[in-house]
């Protein structure tokens, strides 16, 4: 049997791959390839999401035309590209994205550290949402007054979400210390 | 903006001290990060990405991050300063060949470096030498905090830190040990860690992260799961299945010792004369042999040479770092040529 890898060498390594389903998948070898097998490109994880998401995982995919109406992306093209267009995404997608990240994380509920702020940015990103898709509809309806002045507000919201130009506040000059 | 002349030796994290630094080379903990309200990068258009650009640096500049701090601007510069910010693993393959506005903030002796415009918004990332993995997370996270005085970052309570990727969310945080494990390379045993490993969900990368090949008996164990699990539980599994491998890599080299010492001495001895003596020689043999000789001096075999010389030609034998030293592109040819020389001359200098 040929290395599945290089095509040219004898297969004398088989390995056997636990996928993010549980199951595994059996891969025959040369020695030089099965050398790199652990580091290959090929099999590393980022790659791999893409094929796992609709394939290999065997999660039927719900309406894959459907479009965020934040950032326009569709399930689709996040399946050929394997990178989201916005933080709103994650909910546009959610029946999608859920049991995909089920399979590959440990949990579905983030446990680690949180922003101090995270209500207040929160509460302000599904605003930009709402009006986003408020704006959608204004323009569908070809009014364009009206668009333009969701436009605007969006725009102002935007503008109170910190983004450096707020001042110092002084309990950040007392944190000069660096490690 | 161009680099400033090349800085002498290393960052920090290859200057060779730090527990287990015999075969722990670095502990990395990166970051991922998003402003919220704005889309993912490849989402944007140019003016978006230069509108996030500008901003971050912006704040980046003014947080007190570290008195050393520099931010330099990714597009004006050419493919070999780029390469040598990958050689030194201060930004990343794709960083440097992405289009568009982008940067990176390189500070704390090149310890700390932010990458502005990579597949997320902001890719924090703090580097140290040897294995010091909670020592290194306190450092990002106060980076991380002074950061997010300034700005809001996209975050979900029930998905945590939201990216680009959703392999990534939740704590976005990503450890990387670098590794030397030439015994367990050289007794055919790195196969059985590797499924050890995998098994524990954590990979293994080459030396340049994601999608590289291992070169000079280096590997990275990075964690993959990021949502569902704290950071510190995160690092501990990490960090015990490092520890791990360090004592098996031990034992590895021990009996090599007892066992079968002509064979170790004269692989270690061969390697340092073909170092010696070379006059034409490529990256991956130099890579090679400088790893045969690193085990030899970490075992006490050699002793006229030291780690942090060794450390240094590591990097400073690097195509981009050659052809930035000599500050034009250089053939391949002619960089073998120099390589050599360069090598000969650093280790008659000790």
């Amino acid at each position: 049997m040929l290395c599945q890898e290089c095509k040219k060498r004898k297969a004398t390594v088989r390995v056997s791959e636990m996928q993010s389903d549980g199951t595994h998948k059996e891969i025959h070898l040369c020695e030089e390839c099965a050398r790199q097998y652990g580091i290959s490109l090929k099999f590393s994880f980022n790659e791999v999401l893409g094929n796992l998401i609709s394939s290999q995982l065997g999660i039927p995919v719900k309406d894959a035309q459907a479009k965020c109406p934040n950032c326009g992306l569709t399930f689709e093209e996040f399946q050929s590209s394997g990178r989201l267009g916005c933080p709103h995404d994650y909910e546009t997608f959610k029946a999608n994205l859920i049991p995909m990240i089920e399979r590959v994380q440990s949990g579905l509920r983030h446990v680690g550290k949180a922003p101090r702020d995270v209500g207040r940015i929160y509460e302000r990103e599904q605003e930009v949402v709402r009006m986003q898709k408020e704006l959608d509809s204004a323009v569908a309806c070809e009014d364009y007054e009206k668009a333009a002045e969701i436009r605007d507000r969006i725009h102002e919201l935007r503008k109170t979400a910190r983004t450096g130009d707020a001042g110092e506040s002084p309990e950040l000059r007392d944190t000069e210390e660096r490690p | 903006m161009t680099l400033p002349e090349t800085p002498k030796g290393t960052g920090e994290w290859l200057r060779g001290e730090g527990p287990e630094v015999d075969i722990v080379i670095s502990s990395r903990v990166r970051l991922a990060r998003n402003l919220s309200g704005y889309r993912f990068r490849n989402s944007c258009d140019r003016e978006e990405n230069r509108r996030i650009n500008d901003t971050v640096r912006s704040v980046v500049i003014s947080a007190n991050l570290g008195e050393d701090l520099i931010y330099y601007e990714l597009e004006p510069m050419n493919m070999i300063e780029r390469d040598y910010l990958v050689e030194r693993h201060l930004i990343s393959k794709e960083h440097a060949e992405a289009e568009g506005p982008r940067g990176v903030a390189i500070c704390s002796g090149e310890a700390l470096s932010i990458m502005v415009n990579e597949e997320d918004h902001l890719r924090i990332q703090y580097l140290q030498s040897g294995l010091k993995l909670s020592e290194t997370w306190d450092a990002i996270n106060r980076v991380d905090d002074l950061l997010s005085e300034r700005l809001d970052f996209a975050f979900s309570p029930t998905l945590g830190y939201l990216t680009a990727c959703p392999t990534n969310v939740g704590t976005a945080m990503r450890l990387s040990v670098m590794m030397h494990l030439p015994a367990l390379e050289w007794t055919k045993q790195l196969r059985k860690v590797f499924k050890a490993v995998s098994k524990m969900n954590l990979a293994v990368r080459g030396l340049y992260g994601e999608g590289t090949r291992a070169s000079g008996d280096f590997y990275q164990i990075s964690n993959q799961v990021t949502l569902g699990k704290s950071e510190g539980e995160i690092i501990a599994i990490v960090d015990s299945v490092v520890r791990q491998i360090v004592r098996y890599e031990r034992k590895v080299r021990q009996a090599l010792l007892t066992q079968n010492r002509p064979n170790l001495e004269d692989r270690i001895w061969r390697a340092h004369s073909m170092l010696k003596g070379a006059r034409i020689i490529s990256s991956e043999e130099t890579m090679s042999l400088l790893s045969s000789l690193r085990m030899g001096v970490n075992m006490g075999v050699v002793k006229d040479i030291s780690i942090k010389t060794l450390n240094e030609l590591f990097l400073e034998t690097q195509p981009a770092h050659l052809q930035k030293s000599h500050g034009r592109e250089i053939s391949v040819r002619e960089r073998d040529v120099m390589r050599a020389s360069l090598v000969r001359k650093r280790l008659a200098e000790n």
